[in-house]
């Protein structure tokens, strides 16, 4: 509770501080409403397109990767599906054009065709940058996100349901309609939400591949207002209009039936959930997924894996391919790369824990208040969570600033507000990737640690954890991922003493140095891997309670216990696709 | 639990790493220490940061610390809100766009500096330096680069880039986010005065795409994404002397080119005030000149020889708007160039 409150007024002190200064220093705040009004709609349709095009592929691509999570040929396709959500942006889009753009391998594909068969005459693929590009480079990180909470709500759908599909001998079309799609239902608006405020408050990727002010952000006019007209009063004015855009959109979807939980259904009385409750392991795959087979299937699936791979894998390993070279030693052997390095892992480490802690308090505060029927604490629970998916770093960084100067030193502080901002910027997801999955693991589990009496933190051991520890494990990676890769607030902070990796990247291509910078991107991106797997183990970790404990009342019938822990026993490797 | 006192234990060693790492230079020396602000890559390990340190402080006995920050806030916002309370008493990497603006602030005091310009070899068209509070320390002119394997004929003038038929294709950098897409807008300006959005109206037909810095817009050039980049006339400089490339070349504008003169100034609220004043002459020096052209690519402004190679034409006819002109203009001019590059 106080965590919330904390987060939603510092917002507030945040944008109040800036306002304060904006006023000292004589900004006007004024601002073009007719170009305002531009921003707002060129911003809103973008994120729009971005956000459904991203839906577009999610939908199937779950569906395919669902069916096929126990083929071990598709780890590759799974591996790079997760990566690609945490590569540093600017990164990937670079990868991108060098498969999409004007000088990129699917134009010179089509010069060698030309060559070979003159009569062809294909013409060259039109020019990336604009809208295309914007929404191609946002679908390349959005739909990955979306497959990796669908692919486990697909698979936590009951053997019940798969047997009975084969024993009426549903076919593929039938299964994806009746079954598959009706387990995603309620995750589509709420995923369609998150993308549309991340995407509605992107930045420089908008710039770069969006070929001009003509698709913009209002990122982009509070940056100038910040760094050219120092007008903070226009910044802060600008940021609550961002705000009351992304509340608008939250509010317009909170009536949709699952927009209250991600990643879980809400009502208990619900058919599904109860089916979904009883069943007694939720990654595992049951061996029914699969419908029969038919050259009509098959071809679908292939195509999918094909635009899996062409949308997300080729432009992964154009950058693996620009950094993968000898300069990748020079940068490893350079002093100031390793203590940027350490820097950056110590505070993704520290963030993502930091993350799951508060997560875990706040799905846990959520459950009860839900369970008490607070609905109006809980939307403001949900809202606050939010915020900082749209309040645009430059902005809380200077705002920072403005708070803590003439209290502390800026350069002993800045590790802690780097982290203090990654933790803020992680948030978000981390309570909207667990708070649904927890409530139902905690309902489902409440009875047995009641009937039981089990001590909570032996029953948060051996009763929730198994249950929700690949959640957790999956949030560590993700955000100490994302925090690897974070430039936003680091580089108002950084000094000579305390640099980030993304941030060595940035100043290696300030002065020409882009081929240093690839290979340190590339170092950047190996890192994030990295820390992503360690998510994996800590997942697995936190899902299998240690066997020899004893710790389990010995009250316990042995058929409960197995029940308990059961499921991290049948989970099969690779269930899923992080 | 002993997971959860594993964890504590692990973050309470993170943690510790952490406030390490942060205090870790932060050794107490009875030298005096002279704290300059500036910008990130001339603090960083291959600009000329280290090169100036080392010089000034083998006759200094002091300690030179360079601080330095990103583009975003900048230094001059970075200082602005520090005010008196600023630890810097030295502000280097400012360049004439902020000036004026720089100068209204009152933060900065004069620099002392006397016969400066006997010591500047600035163009001559760029008239004598006069400017009481602000001394400069490298400089060059923005300008299209291009490929001389891919492009054949570049446009001669800017007239001929906004208006010609050719169909060339150009990266450049956002007036609201980077110092060179500024640049290109004054240097329209200097062209164009009021005809300026008309102007970008037209060159909008040739833009591929608008970055937000310049690194971007230039890897886009160099993987072949556009046919010119918007940069300095330097930059083929560096590739024929750091990486042996002889085949960029800038396009040479007949309206000439327009100047991008880098300065420093000392901070009022400086409590090392004779030292600073000391480390501005030095900056000004032919030893620490010297070091410019190839760490920071850029002319030096003193009467140093260029490496050979570094200047292989003529230098183009400077153009340089007063710096109160664009401290007051430049509001307007921005909404100008967002309404030029939006018109169609």
């Amino acid at each position: 509770m106080l965590v919330v409150l904390a987060s939603a007024g510092f917002v507030v002190l945040a944008l109040a501080a800036l306002a304060v200064v904006g006023v000292q220093t004589g900004g006007d705040g004024g601002v073009r409403v007719a170009h305002i009004t531009y921003i707002m709609w060129s911003a809103a349709s973008q994120a729009t397109l971005s956000a459904c095009a991203s839906l577009l592929v999610a939908v199937p691509a779950s569906i395919v990767l669902a069916r096929n999570a126990h083929v071990p040929s598709l780890v590759g396709l799974r591996f790079f599906i997760a990566l690609a959500m945490v590569v540093p942006t600017t990164v990937a889009a670079s990868g991108i054009l060098v498969i999409w753009g004007r000088a990129g391998i699917v134009n010179d594909a089509i010069a060698i065709i030309n060559t070979l068969m003159p009569g062809l005459a294909l013409p060259p693929l039109p020019s990336i940058y604009g809208l295309e590009g914007v929404v191609l480079a946002h679908v390349f990180f959005n739909a990955p996100l979306m497959v990796r909470v669908f692919v486990p709500q697909i698979l936590s759908v009951t053997e019940n349901h798969w047997r009975v599909a084969r024993s009426l001998g549903i076919n593929g079309w039938g299964q994806a309609r009746f079954i598959e799609w009706a387990a995603l239902r309620t995750l589509i608006v709420p995923m369609l939400v998150l993308v549309f405020l991340l995407c509605f408050s992107s930045f420089a990727l908008v710039l770069m591949l969006g070929g001009g002010p003509r698709v913009t952000t209002l990122e982009v006019e509070i940056y100038s207002a910040i760094r050219i007209e120092f007008d903070f009063t226009k910044a802060v004015v600008l940021t609550w209009l961002q705000l009351l855009v992304a509340g608008g959109v939250v509010m317009l979807a909170l009536p949709v039936r699952g927009f209250a939980v991600w990643g879980g259904r809400h009502n208990p009385r619900d058919n599904d959930f109860r089916l979904i409750a009883s069943m007694p392991s939720m990654q595992s795959v049951s061996p029914h997924i699969k419908p029969p087979s038919s050259p009509w299937t098959q071809a679908g699936e292939v195509s999918i894996i094909l635009i899996l791979i062409i949308l997300v894998v080729l432009p992964l390993l154009a950058v693996v391919a620009r950094g993968g070279n000898l300069g990748l030693i020079q940068v490893l052997a350079n002093p100031l790369v390793g203590q940027a390095a350490i820097a950056s892992i110590s505070i993704a480490i520290l963030a993502a824990s930091i993350v799951l802690l508060l997560a875990i308090v706040l799905a846990e505060t959520r459950m009860q208040w839900q369970a008490q029927a607070k609905h109006r604490l809980l939307a403001s629970l949900d809202a606050s969570t939010q915020v900082y998916l749209v309040v645009p770093s430059i902005v809380m960084g200077t705002a920072l600033f403005i708070l803590l100067r003439g209290i502390a030193d800026m350069f002993a502080l800045a590790p802690l507000l780097v982290l203090t901002a990654n933790v803020m910027l992680g948030l978000p997801f981390g309570y909207r990737l667990l708070a649904g999955k927890w409530a139902m693991v905690r309902r489902r589990t409440a009875r047995l640690q009641h009937l039981y009496a089990i001590p909570r933190l032996v029953a948060l051991r051996y009763l929730i954890l198994p249950l929700v520890g690949r959640e957790c494990g999956f949030i560590f990676g993700l955000i100490a991922a994302l925090s690897m890769g974070d430039l936003g607030v680091i580089a108002l902070f950084a000094s000579p003493d305390f640099q980030t990796l993304p941030w060595v990247v940035l100043q290696q291509a300030g002065r020409y140095r882009l081929n240093e910078a690839a290979n340190t991107a590339l170092l950047l991106m190996l890192m994030t891997m990295a820390l992503f797997a360690l998510g994996d183990v800590l997942g697995r970790y936190l899902a299998h309670p240690p066997t020899t404990s004893n710790a389990l009342p010995k009250t316990l019938p042995n058929t409960l216990a197995k029940t308990a822990t059961k499921p991290a026993m049948t989970r099969k490797p690779h269930a899923s696709c992080e | 639990m002993m997971l959860n006192i594993k964890l504590a234990g692990v973050t309470a060693t993170i943690i510790a790493a952490v406030i390490a790492l942060g205090n870790l230079p932060a050794s107490a020396q009875s030298k005096p220490e002279l704290v300059v602000y500036t910008y990130d890559s001339f603090s960083a390990e291959w600009g000329a940061g280290p090169l100036i340190k080392a010089g000034f402080e083998a006759e200094c006995s002091c300690t030179l610390t360079f601080v330095g920050l990103d583009t975003s806030l900048g230094v001059l916002g970075r200082v602005r809100l520090e005010g008196a309370n600023s630890k810097a008493d030295v502000v280097l990497g400012l360049d004439t766009a902020q000036a004026g603006t720089a100068r209204a602030t009152g933060l900065f005091t004069d620099h002392g500096l006397v016969n400066l310009n006997d010591r500047l070899t600035l163009p001559e068209a760029s008239g004598a330096w006069q400017d009481d509070v602000f001394v400069p320390f490298d400089w060059g002119y923005f300008a299209f680069v291009y490929d001389k394997d891919r492009l054949d004929t570049p446009p001669q003038s800017m007239a001929e880039l906004v208006d010609g038929d050719a169909p060339i294709t150009l990266a450049i950098q956002d007036a609201r986010t980077s110092t060179p897409g500024f640049g290109l807008l004054l240097w329209l300006k200097a062209i164009y005065g009021d005809e300026t959005a008309s102007a970008l109206a037209k060159l909008d037909d040739k833009i591929t795409t608008i970055t937000k810095g310049w690194s971007e817009a230039y890897g886009l050039f160099l993987d072949g994404e556009v046919d010119m980049v918007l940069s300095y006339t330097t930059s083929p400089s560096y590739h024929r002397l750091a990486e042996d490339e002889q085949n960029y070349d800038y396009a040479s504008f007949s309206e000439g080119h327009y100047m991008q003169i880098e300065i420093a100034g000392i901070l009022k609220s400086s409590t090392q005030p004779i030292l600073a004043r000391e480390f501005l002459a030095y900056l000004l020096s032919p030893e620490a000149q010297a070091m410019l052209p190839q760490s920071q690519w850029m002319y030096p402004v003193g009467d140093v020889v260029l490496p050979q190679g570094f200047q292989t034409k003529p230098q183009p006819k400077p153009l340089l708007l007063a710096d109160e002109e664009v401290a007051r203009g430049q509001k307007q001019w921005l909404d100008e160039w967002v309404a030029g590059l939006t018109a169609n």
